[in-house]
């Protein structure tokens, strides 16, 4: 039987040809014809005698030998006696012998080496994923200034009264800020895009830290008729090609018209955990609109820094009294309490809040 | 000539190459059945690592080249043959010999199990 004529014989004859090449040129030079013939030969009696799969199996069983087969050849054959070695080199001799092991071992059971060493790259990956997310999650600080002066107002989202209640009335914080996230209309000029936006209160910017690498932050409140955006870096990037001229682009967003007053630092990483995953520009929130002067409309996630001398452990009993024994007098106002067994308003410590899904850092 | 005893111990598929190569010349693949053959399947060459032990043993002086032709399975396709030497012959003998010791050895420990139920 012509070997063109047996079923998949020249695709295997050109693979086993290829994996000859691993063997050392000299020996490949000398013997690669003869070793091809014997493949041919046997292959061809596999194949009449037994059939197409008894083939197949030949040519799987001496494909695999290949690779052993050239690691032998590059083997010595037998150890080299060291043992007249000066002792200084005998790590550089250990380290050669056991390679050797090695490379033997491998040449022996190639699919037991492969299968350690499937699971020591396994073990080696699970390790380094584990690691990362715990470096992450819980061992590198976020990326604010004194992280842990930083709290998160917890038990959902807050009103605009309240949340001036807490930033007016009492003593404990250096500064509060609310956030808002909406998704605005943006007439752009080729055609209508949804902005995911951050609507903050004055001294957002300072209490996180962020800077911009244009322009200026959003520093005061909102002034009507004067509406100032901040743009996200990669916003920057894809809609004006990072050109500096932005400064002073007019924006209208959901029909109001706004200037671009700065672009955003990209090392600045934004606290998840209030405003989600991805913004594309900051504006000042509008703290006279009507919307928010209801104190029953929840709407703002608050977080605070705590004064210097404040410990968060000391905290709520700082607020208590400043708040509660004013709220006690004033009707309107919201008790400001950790108490687990009053559990009005919950917080803690902004590094705290962090979990795999809900990383600020 | 070199002392044969100072190829003692043997590889054993070095020694099984040789084995099949004291009756006749072979080629290379007419090797490895032969090999299967004596083993009852136990021993299967592939090719490449034939020919490695092949390239040992004809350093060694063991086995030499025997000229090319053509042969029945291969019909009008060349194979060049392979032969046993005197040396290779002398070798196989003295490894013979080591293995009936170790044989006769191991039967007198009763360590060889019975064949046929007899």
């Amino acid at each position: 039987m012509s070997p063109l004529r047996m079923r998949g014989y020249e695709r295997r004859e050109a693979l086993y040809r290829l994996l000859l090449l691993t063997l050392p040129r000299a020996f490949r030079h000398e013997f690669a014809e003869e070793i091809l013939d014997a493949f041919r030969d046997g292959y061809r009696e596999h194949h009449t005698r037994f059939g197409y799969a008894a083939a197949r199996r030949f040519a799987r069983r001496s494909a695999l030998h290949v690779f052993g087969c050239a690691v032998r050849l590059r083997m010595p054959r037998r150890p080299v006696a060291f043992a007249s070695s000066p002792r200084s080199s005998q790590w550089l001799i250990n380290v050669w012998r056991d390679g050797l092991i090695g490379l033997r071992a491998f040449a022996q059971k190639p699919g037991f080496f492969v299968m350690a060493a499937g699971t020591i790259g396994l073990g080696i990956g699970a390790v380094t994923t584990v690691f990362s997310v715990v470096d992450k999650v819980l061992l590198r600080p976020l990326p604010y200034p004194e992280p842990e002066r930083i709290v998160y107002f917890e038990n959902s989202s807050h009103s605009l009264p309240e949340f001036h209640d807490w930033r007016d009335r009492t003593d404990s914080f250096e500064s509060l800020v609310a956030v808002r996230v909406v998704d605005y209309d943006w007439r752009a000029v080729d055609e209508p895009r949804r902005l995911r936006t951050a609507l903050v209160t004055s001294g957002f910017f300072t209490l996180f830290g962020a800077g911009t690498v244009l322009g200026q932050p959003l520093v005061g409140p909102a002034v009507p008729g004067a509406v100032p955006v901040v743009l996200s870096h990669a916003m920057w990037q894809l809609h004006w090609g990072a050109s500096p001229d932005v400064i002073g682009a007019q924006m209208t967003i959901n029909g109001t018209p706004t200037t671009v007053t700065g672009v955003m630092d990209p090392r600045f990483q934004v606290p998840e955990i209030m405003v989600g995953k991805s913004i594309d520009v900051w504006m000042p929130l509008d703290e006279s609109d009507v919307l928010y002067q209801d104190r029953g409309t929840h709407l703002l996630e608050v977080a605070g820094r705590l004064e210097p001398s404040v410990t968060l452990e000391a905290a709520p009993r700082h607020k208590n009294q400043s708040v509660s024994n004013r709220a006690s007098h004033e009707e309107g106002c919201t008790c400001l309490t950790s108490s687990r067994k009053n559990p009005t308003i919950r917080w803690q410590r902004f590094a705290d809040c962090r979990s795999i899904f809900k990383a600020g850092g | 000539m070199r002392n044969p005893k100072s190829f003692l111990p043997l590889n054993p598929r070095e020694f099984l190459v040789l084995y099949v190569l004291v009756d006749q010349e072979r080629y290379g693949y007419g090797i490895m059945r032969a090999v299967d053959e004596e083993t009852d399947g136990d021993v299967r060459l592939d090719p490449a690592n034939l020919y490695r032990i092949l390239k040992r043993l004809m350093r060694d002086g063991l086995v030499a080249s025997a000229g090319s032709r053509a042969t029945s399975q291969t019909g009008s396709e060349r194979r060049r043959f392979y032969e046993i030497t005197q040396l290779g012959r002398a070798v196989v003998a003295e490894e013979t010999s080591r293995l009936a010791r170790l044989t006769e050895s191991a039967k007198a420990k009763r360590l060889m199990a019975r064949r046929g139920g007899s």
